[in-house]
């Protein structure tokens, strides 16, 4: 057996229009650290619990914390940038690569900002700077995550190029119920180019883009009438994947209500 | 949660025999085992059906490999957070292949299946019961909420039982495995308890 590659030896700097991604330094970079891991909404969408129990910031956590993170630059199997925000020149928040499958030659992201680095397109911009070092310097094939679904900032790793593909049910419990997993990837061969346009209002919804001509067959079309309905009826604050094997060919469909601004109207008026 | 947890007195560390229609469930037993899962595990369909990267051909079965299969079946009834279970063909008393519950998440209540059978075990259907019946083990015996999987695109009889067994697809994690010049789609499957029962 060969050594695997240190894929994520190199520690770069990433520089941006907002944003700057850069190595940690553990001096500096404790108080921000100390910020994150007591945040409670980082806390709610990645401990899997709905009331966040805060962790008191003592001795023994302090000393957990510059453990970790003292070893980030020398880890050859995990990318730990800080997000910067350029404007103030302070941290604000943490995204890393990891999970490297070397024969799928693919890796996952995930970010977490603090209360200073919300709500400005920091993570947007972040998140494409990182997917971008992954494929065009790191020759990565795909990047992939998943996202809390009541979590309503999974959006931002649409913004930044990310499609979704599909949906794990009832994976989570939160709250005294269960929720969904949003998984998400980009792949390095979409990578920069425009996101299709979605389905032209104008067509009715059942037509498929590539033969205009040909339509769903009756149960198809029922079919995917069924599941519409049923996301409809079901939970608007969930999202939904659904697989159609046609004759056409599989078609895939997510659904989500986060979705009319990106334009799926001619689904809509199927209903 | 607002579902009822069910009495917990079956857990991953019991090892029961499952009778089914036309197959039985049943721990491994593994001298007498290890033959046949021998010639299934360097069959060409597993290989690329399983394997997490670009197989074509079966590894050499040198002594190093011999060492861990053997070390690896001969525990596997002591594992606490996982079941593996031989599937035997109830005609023959010969079994053909294995179904696991693995990947254990006590906190979400969830697990995953996997399942694997040798050529004599192929197109008689006994994917599908066996999947059913470790599905209902976990759902019913074991009080879960969710089972899912993980399929390969190209793998078409897997898909075919598991949509039989109840399963339903959940999404398309694109271009995961790299297959000789191809790139192949893992699709994922879930059922979960509430449609189940």
């Amino acid at each position: 057996m060969t050594e695997p590659r240190a894929i994520f030896a190199d520690k770069p700097t990433l520089v941006g229009e907002k944003v700057l991604l850069r190595p940690v330094r553990l001096r500096e970079d404790l108080p921000l650290l100390r910020v994150l891991l007591q945040d409670e909404e980082i806390l709610r969408w990645t401990s899997g619990s709905w009331t966040p129990v805060v962790p008191e910031w003592d001795e023994a956590l302090e000393r957990r914390t510059v453990d970790r993170y003292r070893t980030r630059n020398d880890r050859t199997d995990c990318l730990d940038l800080i997000v910067v925000d350029r404007s103030t020149g302070r941290g604000v928040g943490e995204i890393v690569l990891d999970g490297w499958d070397e024969p799928g030659n693919s890796c996952t992201l995930r970010i977490a900002l603090g209360p200073d680095g919300r709500d400005r397109g920091l993570g947007p911009e972040a998140i494409r700077l990182l997917t971008d070092h992954a494929f065009r310097v790191l020759g990565l094939h795909r990047v992939s995550l998943s996202v809390h679904s009541l979590n309503s900032r999974c959006r931002v790793f649409q913004k930044a190029g990310f499609r979704v593909e599909g949906v794990r049910r009832r994976a989570l419990p939160f709250n005294g119920r269960w929720v969904d997993r949003i998984e998400m990837a980009a792949l390095a061969e979409d990578w920069g180019h425009e996101l299709p346009p979605g389905p032209d209002p104008e067509r009715p919804a059942g037509v498929l883009e590539d033969d205009p001509g040909r339509r769903l067959t009756d149960a198809e079309w029922t079919r995917l009438r069924d599941y519409l309905r049923r996301y409809v009826v079901h939970e608007l604050d969930q999202w939904d994947c659904w697989r159609i094997d046609t004759a056409y060919g599989p078609i895939a469909i997510t659904l989500s209500n986060a979705v009319p601004e990106d334009g799926h109207p001619g689904v809509w008026r199927a209903i | 949660m607002t579902d009822q947890l069910p009495s917990l007195t079956v857990t991953f560390a019991d090892k029961p025999t499952l009778e089914g229609e036309r197959i039985v469930l049943r721990p491994v037993e593994a001298e007498e085992d290890l033959p046949w899962l021998r010639v299934m595990l360097n069959d060409p369909d597993v290989l690329r059906y399983t394997s997490p990267e670009y197989t074509p051909v079966a590894p050499e079965w040198d002594e190093a490999m011999e060492k861990r299969i053997v070390e690896w079946y001969s525990t596997r009834n002591e594992q606490t957070d996982r079941l593996d279970l031989i599937i035997v063909d109830k005609s023959t008393g010969r079994g053909v292949g294995e179904v696991v519950l693995n990947e254990w998440s006590e906190a979400n209540r969830s697990c995953n299946l996997r399942i694997c059978i040798g050529p004599d075990g192929r197109d008689r259907g006994f994917g599908t019961e066996a999947v059913r019946m470790a599905t209902d083990h976990a759902i019913r015996a074991l009080g879960l909420n969710r089972v899912s999987l993980g399929v390969y695109a190209f793998n078409g009889r897997g898909q075919r039982a598991y949509e039989k067994a109840g399963f339903k697809v959940e999404g398309v994690r694109r271009q995961v495995l790299r297959w000789g010049d191809e790139w192949i789609d893992d699709i994922d499957m879930a059922v979960l308890a509430e449609d189940w029962l």
